[in-house]
Formats: C-alpha cells, structure tokens, sequence
C-alpha cells in the first residue's frame, strides 16, 4: 500500500494519440490504496486510453500521475509496472503458456523468481481462483469463464497492489460473469488491491465504491454507483441502464407502492439502496 | 415450419480420436415468422444448432428441415445455394467480417453474388440499411471509421440485403454497451414484426429479447433441455436454473411477485413498467 494512502494521483494529465484528436484533458483525480473505482462513459470517451496510462503502457503527454507517491515517467515506470496488474477483455489473446500452469508461471518467471517459489504462487492463486483442478490443461480445454479466471490468476500471482479490469468480463457468458463478479469482491475484501474496473456491466459498477464518469475528454462526474443509476440523464450520457432491481424500485416509488419487504433474490441483490 | 429437427445429433470429427459430441437427438420446431431465442451456458451447442439452419453443418445423425429443405444424415445433401441466401447467418461478431472501403459495397457484396443487378444490389443495400435503423448517408463512409454499434448494424444489414426469409443472429448484442443493445433487440424485433421475418437469437443475456421473443429454446451439454413460450419459460425457471441458466432478474421478481399475491397462472409481466403497473 503507497505510504501516501493514495494508489494514484493525476494532476492535469492529458493525453492525444494525434495532435489534432485530443482524448484525455487536463484530468485531475485522486484514487485511495484499497479502494474499487469504476471508469464509465460512452465508448470513444478515453476509458481504456486512461487505463493504459493508469497502467504505464502510454506515456502522458502532460501533466503528472503518481503511483503509490512515486511520479510515473519514463525512469520509475519498470520499477511501477510490477505493482499493477491489467485483465483485458478478451481471454483469448491473454493467453501465453501451453497450460494453465505455465501460463500462470510466466509472469513469475519473468521476475526470476526462485522455482520453488514460483510453484507455491501458481499453486496458491490457482486454489483462490478455483483452477487448481485445471493446472495441466491446454487453454482450448477450457471456457471462456475459465480462460479469464486463468487471467485474474496469472495477474494476482504477481502480488500486484493495484488491478486494472479493462472490460474483464464483457465476452463472458452470464454465469461466468456472474463468477467473475465474485472474486472481484473477494479482492476487495481482502483490502489488498486497489481495483479500477472499465466496464458497463452495472453489477460490477454497483459492487465497486465509486463511480468515475468521463466525458468530452475530462471527468464529467465523480460519484457513488448509486447516484449514478438514479441520475436519467448522466445513464444515457453513459449509454448505461439501471439494474432491473434499481428500475423496479423507482417505478414502485414513483406509483407509491412501497417495495415489499425483504424482497430481493439472491445475496448481493438483495442489499437496499 | 420454418425449422424442424428430428432426433438431430453433430459430433465434430465424427471419424477421428477426437470426436466431440456437440449435439445429441434434439428435437426442434419453429413456425414460420416466429422471434425465437436460444439461450444456454458457453459450450451447450447454441451456435452448432444455429449453424445447421443453412446447412453449414450438417446433421451426423437425424433429420433437419428448414423451409422446403432436407438434410438427412448420411444421405444425399441437398443444393444449398438458395438456402444460403434465404437464411441469412451473422455471426459473433459480424463487424469482423466487413471488409470493403464503402458501406455500400460491403452491403452489395452478398446480392452481386447471388446474380443481382448493380442497380438492384443499390437499392438492397439502401433498403438494407433503412432496415437496422441508419438512412442512405452511411452509403459512401468507410465501414471501419463508424462506432461499435453501427458496425455491428452496418453487418447485420450485409445479411438482409440478400433478403432472406429467416434470419439467425449468434450473440448480435455481444460487447456492446447497454444502450446500444437495447436499440440493437428493438431493431430485430421491428424486422420481424414489420417485415415479417423469422428471426432467431443466440444470446447469452436472456433479458434484452425477453419483451419480444415469443418462444424459447435452452440448451444444456448439447441437449435441448427446454422448448416454449415466455409463459412456460416462467414456470419452469426454477428447474433451469438449478440446470445451471442464468435466469433474469426480471423473471425471479416476477416469480416471487406470483408467488407473494397468488398470481401464479396469469401472464408474467417482466419489465419494471409492467410489473410496477400490476402491483
């Protein structure tokens, strides 16, 4: 955790793929260690632009991100980039080994890290991820869902303190969506990461603290997710809709029927607003 | 019937060590003008079913009929090319298959093809387009300069030039963002209701087709576990769901809304407007 309680600090950063196409714009903002910030806005807006710098694979063209209290250029970024950690959106192109094992292992061997530590860290992020099962696989063995837990796993083997979900679980099919979901809240749990999730899935906007919204460049709103699927106009400025359990309850309130007690299925679901 | 199948059975590599059983004895029905939608977990056999519907696979055991079509397995195979062009496929995504520098070629590319006119492959494409909701002046811009959504559009309407009578979509709404999924169910449920199409989802996310499906298919390890209407989908969503489904939020409140007032029986209501409204 950055001694500075803050995972990321940006001040004034900006960034253009072309001179003439400006996409990020003076944007200031600051992100606490352990804290799980969803990056939302329509696509086109500069979300995985920011992610990628976030991640220090694009340099800024100005202004200042730090890092744990450590300024992010062009000397400290070897030294950053172990500390975080990306999932991209297709499991398919993340995959590296010819099994699970190595595929977790090469991150680590990349570190140099002793054998025998290598072996306890693919054995012990396989067992949290619930792949240990599916260690000798080839990846056309596995599905999509688990393909992406493989994913998460070879990322979280590396120790990261900050994990970057760069639309994790948009080619996912319900169930493994719904999976993935879970071992995003048992990370925050853990209190050991500081999460930024780019994503539409308003699940995953709902279980994360706070809400980012960007738009025309620069942050258009900085909100709870619960502010955010109660605000009509910013949702569509986001292309986003509300959880059918959020609409239900305003079309309930706006008719005066009050919500029927304890209704609500299934765990998280069930959580009032 | 549009698609019937009897005892339809696909196995990958039928011939070698690595014979993979996709499909086992499914029996299916579809009416002609139906919007039906295919649901069911990754590897259940969704896009292998979807792909005999114009014989790109074909049967390894059993009968499938589609239109005035049969292919039987181990039999002769039928002709395809005019099945090919009267059930237009579009494929996961169908953006990745553009490939002309102009909306418009793209869109003539399949009726050329089939032996249509420059002329008539014009006024298709036009037509085509007006079909998922964008006017003429997508005509002239390169495909790969517009958004997500209108790519996605822009393919889909690659199929509908060649005007086929039953249309099948493999997961059309996939990575999309919310919005625009919901524009792109409205643009296909238009199309069956005003151009009278059969069209058939594959999808993963069961709420976005929900207000306009009007039957339901659910595949589980390559076997139809369930056939039926919304009504009969409602009724037996807890028994899918303990197969493994996701069922849709909407479908669980409206369940328990049933079972709180003793509502079971009456026609579900599965937005939040109607439910609301009812309550």
């Amino acid at each position: 955790m950055g001694e500075t309680g803050w995972a990321y600090e940006l001040r004034e950063v900006s960034f253009a793929y072309h001179p003439t196409h400006p996409v990020l714009h003076e944007i200031t903002l600051g992100i606490p260690s352990g804290s799980w910030v969803s990056l939302v806005g329509p696509n086109g807006c500069g979300k995985s632009t920011l992610a990628k710098l976030l991640g220090g694979l694009l340099a800024v063209n100005g202004g200042t991100i730090d890092v744990e209290g450590t300024r992010l250029d062009r000397e400290s970024v070897t030294k950053l980039r172990p500390r975080i950690g990306m999932v991209f959106q297709n499991p398919d192109n993340q995959f590296i080994g010819a099994t699970v094992e190595e595929d977790i292992a090469f991150g680590l061997e990349g570190r140099n890290l002793p054998r025998e530590v290598m072996v306890n860290r693919v054995r012990e992020y396989a067992d949290k991820l619930k792949i240990g099962h599916l260690l000798k696989k080839h990846p056309a063995e596995l599905s999509g869902g688990q393909k992406q837990r493989v994913a998460v796993a070879s990322i979280l083997a590396m120790e990261p303190g900050i994990v970057i979900f760069d639309e994790a679980s948009s080619m996912l099919d319900e169930k493994a969506r719904g999976e993935l979901l879970a071992i995003l809240r048992d990370m925050k749990r853990t209190g050991r990461y500081t999460m930024v999730s780019i994503t539409h899935d308003a699940d995953e906007i709902l279980a994360s603290d706070r809400a980012i919204v960007l738009g025309g460049g620069t942050v258009a709103a900085d909100l709870t997710p619960e502010e955010l699927f109660r605000d009509e106009v910013l949702l569509a400025d986001c292309r986003l809709i509300a959880p059918y359990r959020i609409r239900l309850q305003q079309e309930l309130k706006r008719r005066g029927v009050p919500l029927p007690a304890g209704w609500g299925p299934n765990g998280e679901e069930e959580a009032d607003l | 019937m549009a698609i019937q199948f009897e005892q339809v059975s696909f196995a990958y590599d039928e011939r070698s060590l690595w014979r993979h059983s996709a499909l086992e004895e499914v029996d299916l029905h579809l009416a002609d003008g139906v919007f039906a939608g295919i649901a069911g977990a990754s590897g259940s056999g969704k896009s292998t079913l979807m792909q005999h519907f114009n014989g790109i696979l074909k049967p390894t055991g059993g009968k499938v009929h589609v239109l005035d079509v049969t292919m039987e397995a181990g039999g002769q195979m039928p002709p395809m090319r005019e099945l090919r062009r009267r059930v237009g496929l579009v494929f996961q995504f169908p953006e990745q298959q553009l490939f002309e520098d102009t909306v418009e070629k793209d869109l003539c590319f399949g009726p050329l093809n089939f032996g249509c006119s420059l002329s008539e492959a014009k006024e298709r494409a036009s037509r085509a387009l007006a079909q998922v909701g964008l006017d003429d002046t997508f005509l002239g811009r390169n495909p790969f300069h517009l958004s997500g959504g209108q790519m996605r559009k822009v393919a889909i309407a690659s199929v509908l030039a060649m005007e086929p009578d039953v249309i099948a979509l493999d997961e059309p709404t996939a990575t999309l963002d919310p919005q625009s999924r919901a524009e792109l169910a409205g643009m296909l449920s238009r199309l069956h209701r005003e151009a009278g199409k059969t069209v058939i989802v594959v999808t993963h996310r069961m709420e976005e087709i929900l207000p306009y499906a009007e039957q339901w298919i659910v595949m589980k390890d390559g076997r139809k576990s369930f056939q039926g209407s919304v009504a009969e989908l409602v009724n037996e969503a807890s028994r899918l769901e303990a197969e493994g489904l996701a069922i849709p939020a909407c479908i669980r409140y409206w369940n328990q809304a049933a079972a709180r007032y003793g509502l079971t029986g009456e026609p579900p209501c599965l937005t939040a407007e109607a439910l609301g409204c009812f309550l």
